[in-house]
């Protein structure tokens, strides 16, 4: 199941498993950003390639307009598969 | 443990349960456990996508002298070796990336084999982990 909302400082916050299935809910969410923002990772137990498509999606999209993503509280096990993809180098990680 | 899958995106979550079992079973680390679903779930969603043929994919997981093997196949699959086809993606700038291609790089650099064979109208692909190491 995956799960995701918005936080405080209004960050989206992913919750549960992002694989295959679950990806349109990540993309409608983050679609409505218009500029730079942030995703919390913190609830996040799983990612596969087609949840980090849709990462992908939003960070070209934005690039265009000179706005970013910012993903934060990545698991050791998320932070290992998004090195090996190289999106250390495409997205700033915190 | 075998068991076969409806080739379809809605099979994710019983495969899952399945190789929660498994690795419940044989006490595998949450490293190993993540680079097993995330084979499976990469691997699987391919022959659900370009792979045609028959409407289950049989799933077979095991154990054998200190390995984690995986197993598929696939009757009456669209002939395509997965295990030869190879991308830049994780090398390439924002501007260059696109969607695809992923899975596949990810699946080759966390298992430590990837065989390919078509025999008997099926696709079989066998992953293999060395389990105990890095």
């Amino acid at each position: 199941m995956f799960e995701v909302a918005k936080g405080p400082q209004g960050e989206f916050v992913f919750k549960g498993r992002l694989d295959a299935s679950q990806v349109e809910r990540a993309r409608e969410a983050l679609g409505e950003l218009k500029g730079s923002g942030v995703v919390d990772f913190k609830g996040l137990d799983y990612i596969s390639s087609a949840g980090m498509g849709v990462l992908l999606g939003v960070q070209k999209k934005l690039s265009g307009s000179g706005h970013s993503l910012t993903l934060v509280n990545l698991n050791s096990h998320i932070r290992e598969i998004f090195r090996i993809a190289g999106f250390d180098r495409v997205f700033k990680i915190e | 443990m075998r068991q076969p899958f409806k080739r379809e995106l809605g099979s994710l979550d019983a495969l899952f349960a399945f190789a929660q079992t498994f690795a419940a079973d044989h006490k595998l680390d949450e490293r190993t456990t993540y680079a097993m679903n995330l084979a499976l779930e990469e691997i699987f969603t391919n022959m659900v996508k370009y792979g045609g043929g028959d409407d289950a994919v049989s799933v077979g997981l095991d154990v054998r002298d200190g390995d984690l093997v995986i197993e598929f196949e696939h009757s009456g699959a669209v002939p395509f070796d997965a295990s030869r086809w190879t991308t830049g993606a994780a090398d390439r700038a924002l501007e260059d990336r696109e969607p695809g291609g992923m899975g596949l790089h990810l699946v080759r650099r966390l298992m430590d084999e990837f065989v390919y064979a078509y025999r008997g109208g099926a696709a079989h692909i066998t992953l293999t982990k060395h389990l105990g190491g890095a």
